[in-house]
């Protein structure tokens, strides 16, 4: 390569004037049909009419085998003129179900020739030996009519139709063929002025012209008009033909002759039925070979539109459609949809009874469980009554108990219980209280219950900010500031002092309540360890006990001498209890109690003093012997001196004799 | 190919003003002007000299070329050979006078008498031949344009035959398609470089 990418290449020099100038080589085909010798090569011979030889021939110029016609050699040149007439007519004729004419021409010899498609050598007549369907050979049969009904548009009558001259081939194609005796309607054909004959199938020059078996009995008068319709009759008789195999007429020439001038449709119609040709089509058959060309179908497209209507099963223009025809032709049209129809209806009706079946066995079960349900029901109405009944009677028993129970919590609050210490009730008061909480109890009742709390809390001195707040115990709520202090519980008590101040601040209080005062300091003795000083406590608590007596007085010494004296009778106890609060007076050394009314002295009974000055007070009695732990001197009115039986009834822990001294 | 509405290089080139179409048709140029100055015996400086000036006045002169009074190759022959022999005769002045002056050697540069507008323009038909056969070469697989360039250079069928093994029918009909191929390139680029109706 040399420096400017070029390099010479000398063999291609000749190149450039070659393409300017050989033509040849830029078109080689061109050359090759320029020079073709002789565009036809015949082959072979492959039939044989009336006027022409049919070759198979090669086309040197398309490259293709076709089919070459040109008179046989032997033939009258006059002739000539039928050959060119058949070739120029074809041609004009451009359908896909009419055989093409390619070329027209004269050869060397001098014989006019045609070209046209080379199709395989079968006819309809194969087609039907070879025992297509029915819906097959209508097939065939309407593109037929197709080729012709197109030939008649164009003024154009064929009147030579016979299975020889419609070539079928395997892929469905159907070509009509051999116009040579086709004419132009109201116009004379080449052939009327030349003498045809025909024997058997073949058309021969002689008096007839066309095939006999295929013709219409006009077409064999010659003196008689032919028009489309002849070629209409003629089309019946290849569907005859298509149907049954054979030409509607068989026989010599005469007897066909015969038989197609008298044109017996009972016999046709007879043949037809032995070789069980369906009533649709033999009415379309008898109507396309009627003797009468006016009672022939007149157009072709109406015979061919009654074929197809017989394939697609719809009433052709030829049957009585009444409705058991239309429902047998629905049936045919649909013949799967009928039968997955008929299928799917027996289905459903076996399903339905196997249904039914299931589901009266079901309703048999169903209305047996129904009445074991009703039962059960039944039972469960009087299982819930009774349910009802019960909670009813739980409610009841509930509502029953809280009232029992709140009783007995305010019976053990106020410590009426002779045989349970005050602590045990307040305990047991509490544990009931709680147990109340559960009760379904009216709403009123959560008050009293409430009261009950504050009273439990009382007893414990315990005043605490949920209590006070509370506003249900008048008592407390308007001084509650001077016990806010007072958080005390069973194991850590009061000093005597705020005792004191408690007893005081109740004694103050318009409103007595002796019964919770005296519960509050049993249960306080109870609890407490330590009594020292407790006799003050004791003598305010009889103060209280005797507020409605102004002039009682209870003094209080240091040294533990305790002097009470009252006009009216003194009251030891509240009113419910039996028990003196002077049995629980200790380590005293004198008591002088001086009171105008009856004083029994089982209230001292226990009370711990070595002396009793009892001489002020003139209406003492004894009713049960009572015992002093320290008792040593009991001063008595005089009057009670010369009683015994008074004096026998005191005991001492601490002297054998304790000494009476009456003044 | 419509050659009725589509347009060849040249045309693009000149017509359409289309600066692609026209540096390809530059290099082309180019490449041939190289050629035939390269068989002019100058020196370096002065080929690339020659080379830029027949390009220019190529460029400048193409646009008025009228195909009608003329063949292309014949116009392309004259013009390079003339813009040759001007650039010579005055390179060759120009030396004399620098040696009168220098008193230095004798002239280096002179004309090939050879190269005529003939051979020019035979050798502008190799080099479309030599486009159009790149071409070809690219277009087919196997032995076909080997078979046809054994042709060209003026083997025998027979012996054609003998060398590649393959048959006669094998061979003539390799030859017939390639050589219409390269026919039809040909008439491509003339059509392409020239500008040239070939009607």
């Amino acid at each position: 390569m040399n420096d400017h990418g070029y390099i010479p290449e000398p063999h291609l020099a000749s190149l450039y004037s070659d393409a300017l100038h050989d033509e040849d080589a830029l078109t080689p085909l061109l050359k090759e049909i320029e020079t073709v010798p002789d565009r036809y090569e015949l082959v072979e011979c492959i039939g044989r009419g009336a006027i022409k030889t049919v070759f198979k021939c090669y086309d040197h110029k398309t490259s293709r085998l076709i089919a070459l016609a040109r008179p046989h050699d032997e033939l009258d040149l006059q002739f000539y003129d039928i050959l060119i007439f058949e070739a120029q007519i074809t041609a004009q004729l451009q359908h896909p179900n009419i055989i093409k004419v390619h070329d027209l021409d004269v050869g060397q010899d001098g014989l006019p020739f045609f070209t046209m498609d080379l199709k395989s050598n079968q006819t309809l007549e194969h087609f039907i030996q070879s025992n297509p369907t029915t819906s097959a050979r209508l097939q065939n049969l309407i593109k037929i009519c197709d080729a012709i009904s197109y030939a008649h548009s164009h003024q154009v009558i064929h009147l030579d139709l016979k299975p020889e001259n419609i070539q079928c081939d395997q892929f469905g194609e159907v070509l009509v063929c051999d116009w040579g005796i086709a004419k132009k309607v109201g116009s004379p054909s080449e052939l009327d002025s030349q003498p045809l004959e025909s024997v058997g199938h073949v058309t021969l020059i002689g008096d007839i012209k066309g095939s006999l078996g295929y013709m219409s009995p006009e077409h064999i008068d010659s003196s008689l008009e032919k028009d489309e319709r002849s070629d209409i009759y003629s089309l019946g008789c290849l569907l005859y033909f298509a149907l049954t195999g054979a030409p509607p007429y068989s026989g010599d020439k005469a007897t066909v002759i015969k038989a197609t001038q008298l044109s017996n449709p009972k016999l046709l119609e007879s043949n037809l039925k032995s070789h069980r040709v369906p009533t649709s089509l033999r009415r379309i058959v008898l109507k396309a070979m009627a003797k009468e060309k006016s009672e022939r179908y007149q157009h072709v497209l109406d015979l061919r539109t009654d074929l197809e209507h017989y394939l697609t099963s719809t009433p052709s223009s030829l049957d009585q459609a009444d409705l058991f025809y239309r429902s047998q032709l629905v049936i045919k049209r649909n013949p799967k949809a009928i039968f997955i129809g008929l299928i799917a209806c027996v289905i459903l009706t076996l399903t339905s009874i196997v249904a039914n079946h299931i589901i009266t066995q079901k309703e048999n079960e169903v209305a047996h469980q129904s009445i074991t349900i009703d039962h059960l029901h039944e039972d469960i109405e009087l299982i819930n009554l009774d349910k009802g009944s019960l909670q009813h009677f739980i409610n009841l028993l509930d509502i029953d108990l809280a009232p029992e129970l709140r009783r007995l919590t305010g019976r053990l609050i106020y410590n009426l219980d002779e045989d349970l210490s005050p602590r045990d009730s307040i305990r047991i008061a509490d544990v009931l209280l709680n147990e109340l909480s559960t009760k379904k109890t009216p709403n009123h009742t959560f008050c009293v219950d409430q009261i009950h709390l504050l009273k439990l809390n009382l007893h414990d001195l315990s005043f605490s900010d949920k209590i006070m707040n509370s506003g249900g115990f008048p008592i407390i709520t308007k001084r509650e500031d001077w016990f806010a202090d007072y958080r005390f519980d069973e194991s850590n008590r009061p000093s005597v002092d705020q005792l004191c101040k408690i007893l005081d601040y109740f004694l103050q209080q318009p409103e007595k309540r002796p019964r919770l005062v005296e519960a509050i300091i049993r249960y306080d003795l109870d609890t407490r360890t330590d009594r020292v000083g407790y006799n003050q406590v004791i003598c305010k608590l009889i103060q209280y006990f005797n507020h409605s007596t102004p002039k009682t007085v209870v003094t209080y010494t240091p040294s533990g001498a305790i002097n009470i004296t009252s006009d009216a009778p003194l009251h030891v106890t509240s009113y419910f209890r039996k028990e003196s609060i002077l049995s629980h007076l200790q380590g005293g050394s004198s008591l002088r109690l001086a009171t105008k009314g009856v004083f029994d002295l089982k209230n001292l009974h226990h009370a711990d003093f070595d002396t009793l000055d009892l001489s002020a007070s003139p209406r003492l009695i004894i009713s049960t012997p009572i015992h002093l732990t320290s008792l040593r001197t009991v001063y008595l009115p005089t009057s009670y001196q010369r009683r015994p039986a008074f004096t026998d009834n005191f005991s001492s822990g601490a002297a054998d004799q304790i000494s009476f001294v009456f003044q | 190919m419509d050659h009725t509405t589509s347009y060849s290089l040249l045309e693009k080139a000149i017509n359409l003003d289309d600066n692609e179409a026209w540096q390809e048709i530059i290099s082309r140029y180019r490449a041939f002007v190289c050629h035939i100055v390269r068989n002019f015996n100058v020196s370096e400086d002065d080929f690339e000299d020659i080379v830029q000036m027949c390009m220019i006045k190529l460029t400048d002169s193409i646009k008025t070329f009228d195909r009608e009074k003329g063949k292309f190759r014949s116009w392309f022959s004259t013009l390079i050979k003339n813009q040759c022999l001007m650039y010579i005769r005055t390179r060759k002045k120009e030396l004399k006078h620098r040696n009168a002056h220098e008193n230095q050697a004798a002239v280096s540069i002179q004309s090939d008498n050879n190269v005529t507008e003939q051979w020019i323009s035979s050798e502008w038909e190799n080099y479309i031949s030599s486009i159009a056969m790149e071409r070809v070469r690219a277009t087919y697989r196997g032995r076909s344009v080997e078979v046809f360039e054994m042709f060209l250079k003026g083997m025998t069928a027979e012996d054609i035959i003998n060398q590649t093994g393959l048959t006669m029918h094998t061979v003539y009909s390799m030859k017939a398609r390639v050589k219409k191929s390269a026919m039809t390139e040909v008439r491509a680029v003339i059509r392409d470089l020239e500008g040239t109706s070939l009607e």
